[in-house]
């Protein structure tokens, strides 16, 4: 369609056909379609002696083609090397003392080193060496990988490592880890963990990997080279510090609440100690005792309040003593009640009812009797107390 | 204050003398029935009105009468029926031939002491009729409004049993009086007293105490009774612990429908006044609220159907109420 119009599509109008030409394809890919897009706008631009829009596609296609027909020649080797790396996923079988991906651990150095190969009867050994941090701190530990392959052989040689001295540097841990892979490459990665002791230079001096050649007396021995780390100072650790806070707050926790836990106690014991003195104390002591200290009521002039407090003395004294339900009662209702239980009762209710009803009368008309009249009521009731505990005494 | 209280204290002994002589009155026919007798003169000196349940036969009626007697007042019984109209109640125009004009007729309810006889017999146009003119002290024949002789008491009765083909009193109607006493039987020895007075063929004659001016005096002496704040306060706090039980401690949730109305705080005050003037004294206590409380409030709390499903009545709401709320 696009071929039968194309000469007719000035610059302009172009877009517009474009996007009706590449509507009826729906099944291809966004990717595709905004390549395609891309390659539309170029032409345009660019192209505009080409009158197809086809063949100019079919040639970037070519072009393509050939780029990486021509890439993949030129870089044979690397493919190789591709190749090696991609062979490491095809892990046959791995002896590992701690549980590590090989395909991780080949991404994971900083410092990649390679050394010279030992070939021997189209066997290939390879030693490489791996640090993980270059700059520590003191206390931090750093990883040392020494990665010996071997390629090529009918089976894996015995590798033994002298371990490296180490200056500057303390060993915390040493392992080691094998790998087979299908193409029959073989792999020995060990692993140093090292623990940065002094500040400044911190060396790990050469060390050797010595491996024996099956049917051959003679020990070969590959040598790794020194390496250097910088070792900065130790980082400032607040872990002690914040130790030591939280144990000073722990103790002034517990001292605090061990205090007053104790002060605690101590009242309890006190509260304690009074109810069981005022347990021990009989009615008439407790009215007594709180009759007298009424007496500061009538000294500041508050009467009002010393005759609710003679009424309250004489309410309770009823209900500790003989069990009255008098507290919530009116003075008459006292005396109602008095009256029902006069058999149970070693006084008349008639020497109480005047008492309420005075009591009553200064409470409800706020007059203020004089002073007389406050020692009158004082007296009756300290009547009333004495009578009836001389009464309880001869019976 | 000391001297206005102890005035007042020597001017309600000097006021309320007759209220002794009264009772003395009443009791030669009347026996037992104090409890009656009190509300009716409380009503009275407080201008309130009142509601009174019996059964039959517990002498309501007669000692109306006798009071009635004793203060030298009109006293008219009205048996409320079924085919009662208001203008039976209030009066109407009747037609003079003479003179060829209406002229009005005054009801029965130109009375001081009216008894509205089983007033829940009568339709409710009846009983409107008689309670409005209970809450304005004034009816209205024609185009003349008629003021009602003072002091005026209506004395309403309603039978707790035989509810068939009544007419119950609304709570609003019924929150208009200001008290609803209960007549219960007599004791033993009452009932002995009864049987030898109302045989004995000469039920005794009583003589006039009072008369109604000197009631009017009496009720103006009520309304000075002082009150203190403490006992206001405990109204006030008896009124809402029937609204908020919860806030009181009491434990009557779900069990009011309604509380108390402000007209319960309004008449427990001055109902307690005059409890105080029957008690010879110028003030009031928390005894004489708690006296009349109960005939105060038992028909101004609407208890609910899960109150009425646990068999409680108005009256143990109340008496828990007067009981739980402290006493100042």
């Amino acid at each position: 369609m696009f071929r039968e119009f194309g000469a007719f599509v000035d610059k302009a109008k172009a877009p517009f056909f474009i996007l009706m030409s590449r509507s009826p394809s729906p099944s291809l890919g966004t990717r595709h379609i905004r390549h395609k897009e891309i390659c539309e706008q170029d032409f345009l631009k660019n192209n505009n002696h080409i009158t197809t829009f086809e063949s100019y596609i079919m040639k970037k296609i070519i072009l393509g083609f050939l780029i990486l027909l021509i890439s993949n020649f030129l870089f044979a080797d690397s493919g190789e090397v591709k190749k090696e790396d991609s062979s490491k996923n095809n892990v046959i079988s791995q002896s590992t003392t701690e549980n590590l991906n090989p395909a991780q651990d080949s991404t994971v150095g900083n410092n990649l080193k390679t050394f010279p190969t030992k070939e021997e009867s189209g066997v290939k050994v390879k030693v490489d060496t791996q640090i993980d941090k270059k700059k520590v701190h003191k206390g931090d530990e750093v990883t040392f990988s020494i990665i010996v392959e071997q390629s090529g052989g009918n089976a894996p040689y015995l590798f033994e490592l002298e371990s490296p001295e180490l200056s500057g540097l303390e060993l915390v841990k040493e392992y080691s880890e094998d790998t087979i892979f299908a193409s029959g490459q073989f792999r020995r990665d060990y692993k140093l963990i090292l623990k940065a002791t002094e500040e400044g230079e911190g060396r790990i001096s050469s060390a050797k990997i010595y491996y024996t050649v099956p049917n051959q007396d003679k020990k070969n021995q590959l040598i790794v080279p020194s390496e250097n780390i910088e070792v900065l100072k130790e980082r400032k650790s607040y872990k002690k510090e914040i130790s030591y806070f939280i144990v000073a707050i722990l103790a002034i926790c517990v001292s605090y609440f061990g205090m007053s836990g104790l002060k605690k106690l101590k009242v309890l014991k006190e509260v304690k100690r009074l109810k069981e003195k005022e347990a021990n104390k009989t009615p008439y002591d407790k009215a007594m005792e709180k009759l007298n200290s009424l007496e500061s009521l009538q000294i500041e002039g508050n009467i009002s309040t010393f005759y609710e407090g003679v009424e309250k003395v004489l309410k309770n004294y009823l209900y500790e003593k003989y069990d009255l339900n008098v507290l919530n009662k009116s003075g008459r209702e006292i005396a109602d009640l008095l009256m029902v239980k006069k058999d149970l009762l070693k006084f008349k209710s008639d020497k109480v009812k005047p008492i309420f009803e005075r009591c009553e009368e200064v409470k409800f008309t706020g007059i203020k009797p004089i002073k007389n009249q406050q020692e009158e009521i004082k007296k009756d009731l300290i009547n009333f107390l004495n009578d009836d505990k001389n009464k309880e005494e001869i019976k | 204050m000391n001297v206005s209280i102890q005035e007042m204290n020597e001017k309600v002994k000097g006021e309320s003398i007759f209220i002794d002589k009264l009772m003395t009155e009443v009791g030669k026919v009347i026996v037992g029935q104090e409890y009656m007798i009190e509300r009716l003169l409380i009503g009275l000196l407080s201008n309130g009105h009142i509601l009174i349940e019996g059964v039959p036969g517990l002498a309501k009626t007669m000692t109306v009468k006798t009071l009635a007697k004793t203060i030298d007042l009109k006293f008219q019984r009205i048996q409320f029926t079924p085919d009662l109209l208001p203008a039976d109640l209030t009066g109407t125009m009747v037609y003079n031939q003479k003179d060829g004009n209406f002229y009005p007729r005054k009801g029965p309810i130109f009375s001081n002491f009216i008894l509205a006889d089983e007033i829940n017999r009568a339709p409710a146009k009846v009983q409107s009729a008689l309670l409005e003119a209970m809450q304005e002290h004034q009816v209205t024949i024609g185009d003349t409004t008629f003021l009602l002789d003072e002091p005026f008491l209506v004395l309403a009765t309603q039978n707790p049993i035989e509810q068939e083909g009544t007419y119950p009193l609304p709570e609003a109607q019924v929150d208009r009086f200001m008290l609803k006493i209960v007549v219960t039987y007599p004791d033993k020895q009452e009932e002995r007293k009864i049987l030898d007075v109302m045989t004995s063929g000469k039920i005794p004659d009583v003589n006039k105490i009072i008369s109604s001016q000197e009631i009017i005096k009496a009720k103006d002496v009520v309304n000075d009774i002082y009150v203190d704040e403490k006992i206001r306060n405990y109204i006030i706090d008896l009124v809402f612990a029937t609204r908020n039980p919860d806030n009181y401690g009491l434990k009557l949730k779900g069990l009011i429908e309604y509380g108390a109305s402000p007209r319960a705080s309004i008449y427990l005050t001055l109902a307690a006044k005059a409890h105080a003037f029957l008690r010879h004294r110028g003030y009031v206590v928390p005894e004489d609220v708690k006296a009349i409380g109960m005939d105060v409030m038992r028909h101004r709390v609407i208890l609910t159907y899960e109150a009425e499903a646990e068999e409680l009545t108005s009256e143990d709401i109340v008496k828990q109420v007067f009981d739980e709320v402290e006493v100042p």
